[in-house]
């Protein structure tokens, strides 16, 4: 079959078919690494919508139509680049699927890949559009987590409307709605990324559980609808027996998770962002580690044991060393960068045997120091007045554990500095008020010394408390004294 | 989200090896279908190649689609010289299709209260396992009248029942000499048997693929499913 392309009138020659859905077929054509999608019926083509959007700046990720095709003058589809070497994210998030079709795809490329996913869906929306139809078959992956999403003729922009959307991805305030006139807003594109990334990084969707409730199970629509989330005291579902629970996930991800389907499930202006759920998943993506027991398992660090040692979610990939080749790079690029904080994390987690051996003097320093640096930053965030407990703390460091420290929490040294001088002049004072008040000579030396750690840790500090009374009665009897001179 | 997960309340069922197998790496929405397939003595000769040709084209198709991979749980209920089970469920890409042969009586009314009864239980386990699914379908292709008596009364009330309350979707196909007034009163009134064009076994296994790829992809509520035309294989009355 030749068809021809709108705008120029060249011939396009459309060659195999590669994939067929509900409305149209993907073919190859006779030009290279570009393929087409035709409609089944000539009166689905969106032509008005297919013309908005090759009017705008194409959004990274997605894939973009290039130009309209037409049969004998009507529009019947449109090019688009292929999308090589990618499977839909129904695959790659599921066990099953993933041991037999991508087994070499790590919890770490599913971070990578939601993380991926977020972004464009951001990227999306910042260029007007909403995506819609967000479901896995619409979410290509590629072997290193890169993301594609296709059918962007479903996407809905500025008068154009998305009327399709998925079971289990629908918000619930969509779930029974005519989609064909509802306006789609960036809030329900949030709930569907809550699914996917739940899907991706857990093998299931949130909503499914074992159903204790009378009667047979809803459908998952119907659950979404109602928010019977499997986990939350109220529901009638329990988690199922084979699924594991987001307590496997880094936390920031379990808040957003929350936020997705228990506070934004009546309320959507609660929803994560997209920019709020690639923050997330970087954090994720940063605190992921090697399980000991099986390095070939990435699990989170700051959530609890490995989650998949008891489970063939992830079998050993077809190059079982892939895994720690990756952290391997991923420490030396953090020493190229000369990032402190991330070398210290991966060597406290990865000491490797071999490949850092000039290096590894510094980074046993830095991971010994990890510890006391990030009580630094906590203290320094929650507790900046505990002056005691941050100079300890920094006196406990070497000179690379400052480095560290001071990559962790900016102005760290100074911030320390300042807690010498505090607890300098507590212990002043702890001094002075040993010998109690006596005379209006000794009160002076004690107003002195309190007005000096006032200064130090300002006005009404929790830790002058005890000496605020005694301070004040020594002021009076300065008071007093003085009064006395000139009465 | 749970910080705690109740894991003892959770498991209170006992699952198989095999049934572990099926549900631990694969938590997806299930579509159940049983094929109750008339292989009794009349179907000999090209109508059973037939059949068994279009039974493997059938599996082919399907396992090709990864998401009816995940969903599509296939069970195959036979009755020829007794009701046999030639596919317990389990999913499609795991299943090779059986030669099945021609032979005996008819025994329709207890092949169908089986797959009834073996819906039941494959229900039983998702709702143990977590998993959610769809209205199970259930394909009835007969070319004769049942030889186990009444039996047939008691599967069509079954399944009449399951059509008004949508727990089940029902279709009944008949074959050359098919006691179609007995199908009519197994089927429910809004979906009468259809008759299949001579012994067109391969398309009808077209079609019955194409439904499931899209009743097992289409992520829509299997109410508002369309289903692919049939006139490939169905005869006019």
């Amino acid at each position: 079959m030749i068809l021809t392309e709108r705008a120029t009138g060249q011939p396009v020659e459309i060659g195999a078919l590669l994939a067929e859905g509900g409305e149209g077929r993907i073919h190859r054509t006779d030009r290279p690494g570009v393929v087409a999608k035709l409609y089944h019926h000539i009166e689905a083509a969106p032509a008005g919508k297919l013309a908005a959007l090759l009017a705008i700046q194409p959004v990274a990720g997605i894939a973009w139509p290039l130009a309209l095709l037409t049969d004998r003058g009507r529009i019947i589809g449109y090019l688009m680049n292929e999308v090589a070497d990618a499977q839909p994210l129904t695959v790659l998030a599921s066990p099953r699927l993933r041991r037999q079709q991508a087994p070499g795809f790590t919890w770490f490329y599913l971070h990578a890949a939601a993380r991926d996913l977020a972004r464009i869906v951001g990227a999306a929306q910042a260029a007007g559009l909403v995506v819609g139809d967000l479901k896995p078959e619409n979410a290509l992956i590629d072997a290193r987590g890169r993301v594609t999403l296709v059918d962007a003729d479903s996407m809905q922009l500025a008068g154009h409307p998305c009327a399709v959307g998925a079971e289990g991805f629908l918000a619930p305030e969509l779930v029974g709605a005519e989609l064909a006139t509802v306006e789609r807003t960036a809030d329900h594109d949030g709930f569907a990324l809550g699914v996917l990334v739940h899907l991706l990084l857990l093998g299931h969707h949130p909503f499914a559980g074992v159903w204790r409730g009378p009667g047979d199970p809803p459908g998952l629509d119907a659950l979404v609808k109602a928010g019977h989330l499997p986990g939350l005291a109220v529901s009638p579902q329990r988690p199922g027996p084979f699924a594991v629970g987001p307590n496997a996930l880094h936390p920031a991800l379990r808040g957003l998770l929350r936020r997705c389907f228990v506070d934004g499930h009546r309320r959507p202006a609660l929803r994560p962002t997209a920019a709020e759920w690639a923050a997330a998943l970087t954090l994720a993506l940063d605190d992921l580690v090697l399980c000991d027991r099986a390095p070939t398992h990435f699990r989170a660090a700051a959530a609890g044991p490995c989650p998949w040692c008891a489970r063939g979610n992830f079998p050993p990939p077809p190059d079982p060393a892939a895994p720690r080749a990756l952290v391997a790079a991923l420490l030396h690029r953090a020493i190229d960068a000369g990032d402190l904080p991330r070398q210290a994390f991966l060597w406290a987690h990865h000491r490797f045997a071999a490949g850092f051996e000039a290096q590894r003097p510094a980074l046993d320093e830095l991971a010994e120091a990890l510890p006391v640096a990030q009580r630094l930053r906590h203290l320094t965030e929650r507790a900046p007045d505990d002056a005691e407990a941050i100079a300890l703390a920094w006196r406990k460091l070497s000179p690379a554990g400052r480095a560290l420290g001071n990559a962790l929490v900016p102005d760290l040294t100074e911030l320390a500095a300042r807690a010498e001088a505090r607890l300098a002049a507590l212990a002043a004072l702890r001094r002075a008020f040993g010998e109690g008040i006596a005379t209006p000579g000794q009160a002076a030396a004690l107003r002195a010394a309190f007005a000096e750690a006032e200064a130090a840790f300002g006005p009404g500090s929790r830790f002058l408390r005890p000496y605020a009374r005694r301070a004040a009665e020594a002021a009076a009897l300065l008071q007093d004294a003085s009064a006395g001179d000139f009465g | 989200m749970p910080e705690k997960r109740d894991l003892t309340g959770a498991i209170d069922a006992e699952f198989t090896e095999l049934e572990a197998a099926d549900f631990a790496d694969n938590l997806e929405t299930r579509c159940p279908v049983v094929l109750v397939l008339d292989i009794s003595a009349s179907m000999d000769g090209p109508a059973i190649a037939e059949l068994n040709d279009g039974l493997a084209a059938f599996q082919a198709e399907v396992a090709a689609d990864p998401l009816a991979r995940l969903r599509l749980d296939l069970a195959i209920v036979t009755c020829g010289g007794g009701i046999g089970v030639a596919k317990q469920f389990s999913p499609i890409d795991a299943f090779a299709p059986p030669r099945l042969e021609a032979a005996g009586d008819t025994p329709l009314g207890g092949a169908l209260l089986t797959a009834l009864d073996m819906l039941e239980a494959r229900k039983r386990l998702y709702r143990e396992a977590g998993v959610p699914y769809h209205r199970p379908w259930l394909f009835l292709i007969s070319d004769g009248a049942p030889t186990d008596g009444e039996l047939w009364r008691e599967a069509a009330a079954a399944i009449q029942d399951g059509e008004t309350g949508k727990k089940l979707a029902f279709f009944a196909i008949g074959v050359g000499g098919a006691d179609f007034d007995l199908l009519a009163q197994i089927s429910p009134p809004t979906k009468p048997p259809l008759k299949l064009k001579g012994v067109r076994f391969g398309a009808l296994f077209r079609w019955l693929s194409s439904s499931m790829r899209r009743l097992s992809t289409a992520r829509i509520d299997p109410d508002r499913l369309e289903l692919p035309p049939v006139d490939g294989w169905v005869a006019k009355p």
